[in-house]
């Protein structure tokens, strides 16, 4: 059934809301990047004002500021990629997701959030998985459920991604440590079941005191007439 | 002119890495710190000029360095440096007691003018302090 205004509202809030907390993050990183070349560019400057005033540059130092553009340019490309691929994820509702792909994607672009806790995230993907599903509704349930765990993360703590085969497609858990308390845990697991109900997913979610699991079965076909 | 003393703290080691290198080639005596913790510890044993913080770290963000850098001493100059940029963030940290905030990707050389602006700011303060101090002193002899 679909959803009234204004849970459809609230659907298109909380989008909005995982695509700017990602584009963010991303362009934060970016940023540093950014940052640092151009404090690399500073240095390459300072030692040419050195020579005009007869100071002789040592072809290691070169070699090593050289490295240091490659390394931030890396960096900032393999940002850019990733930021590209999902913002990629919205161009079909519906399509064949490489599951890996997608979620090892994700998982790369959530890791700042984990850093940002002294934790950071794992994953373990079956390989050439395809499911046929909302690869941005299924990214955002997935998002969520990772901000929640991510949320309880204490030093060097660790959330779990795992992506296996199962008859009706792709059973994705998410396991961590306890939801912070500060998080309205509620309203948030209710967007995320609605979300998933969308496109015909299940959601299974046990929190206790030590832990957060959540369990998403995403199933390969999806009826045409709910895309 | 005595050299300055300064703090630079941010989870980006090599932002940092680079930026002392810099400085310290301006005469500088540049100390780094990856994380608000390390900035807390250093600050206790060591009498900065101007401490550099950035705002988004692990653990610890910038606005509660601050304060509690601000506990250690409430003369410290600091100057927010940051990729993380708001005019609600930047009043905070202002109203907070930090001296400025500026933007990431910056020119050394407005940084390094922001701190001769922090230097000038905490030698008047020690100046006024010392001033008290001797105030004090002498009112006490009834002088």
């Amino acid at each position: 059934m679909p959803p009234d205004k204004n849970r459809e509202d609230e659907l298109k809030r909380s989008e909005l809301t995982f695509f700017g907390q990602i584009t963010a993050s991303v362009t934060h990183e970016m940023n540093n990047v950014i940052g640092i070349i151009e404090q690399v560019a500073g240095l390459l400057e300072d030692l040419a004002v050195g020579v005009e005033y007869g100071r002789a540059i040592d072809p290691e130092k070169l070699k090593g500021i050289s490295a240091r553009i490659i390394t931030q340019t890396e960096r900032g490309t393999d940002l850019i990629k990733r930021l590209n691929y999902f913002a990629h994820t919205v161009d079909e509702p519906v399509c064949d997701c490489e599951m890996d792909e997608l979620l090892q994607n994700l998982v790369d672009l959530c890791q700042r959030f984990a850093i940002l806790q002294k934790g950071s995230l794992e994953a373990e993907l079956t390989p050439y998985l395809t499911v046929r599903t909302n690869p941005f509704v299924l990214e955002q349930v997935v998002f969520i459920a990772l901000r929640l765990s991510i949320s309880g993360l204490q030093k060097e703590g660790i959330v779990k991604l795992t992506c296996v085969k199962i008859d009706s497609g792709a059973l994705i858990t998410v396991y961590g440590p306890a939801v912070s308390e500060s998080e309205p845990k509620e309203a948030t697991l209710e967007l995320i079941k609605t979300l998933a109900e969308l496109y015909n997913m299940t959601i299974n979610v046990e929190l206790s005191e030590q832990s957060s699991l959540f369990k998403l079965s995403v199933p390969n076909y999806i009826d045409e007439a709910v895309s | 002119m005595m050299t300055s003393k300064i703090l630079l703290v941010d989870d980006e080691v090599e932002f940092t890495s680079i930026l002392a290198e810099r400085m310290e080639t301006r005469g500088m005596n540049v100390d780094t710190a990856e994380s608000g913790a390390e900035a807390i510890s250093k600050t206790e044993s060591t009498f900065y000029d101007a401490i550099v913080l950035d705002m988004a770290m692990p653990e610890m963000d910038g606005i509660t360095t601050l304060k509690e850098l601000l506990k250690i001493n409430p003369d410290l100059q600091i100057i927010f440096l940051t990729g993380k940029a708001t005019l609600e963030k930047a009043v905070e940290a202002v109203k907070l007691g930090a001296l400025d905030f500026l933007e990431k990707p910056v020119k050394l050389d407005n940084l390094i003018a922001k701190i001769e602006q922090a230097k000038t700011k905490k030698m008047a303060l020690v100046a006024k302090r010392e001033e008290e101090k001797i105030k004090k002193i002498l009112g006490k002899k009834g002088w």
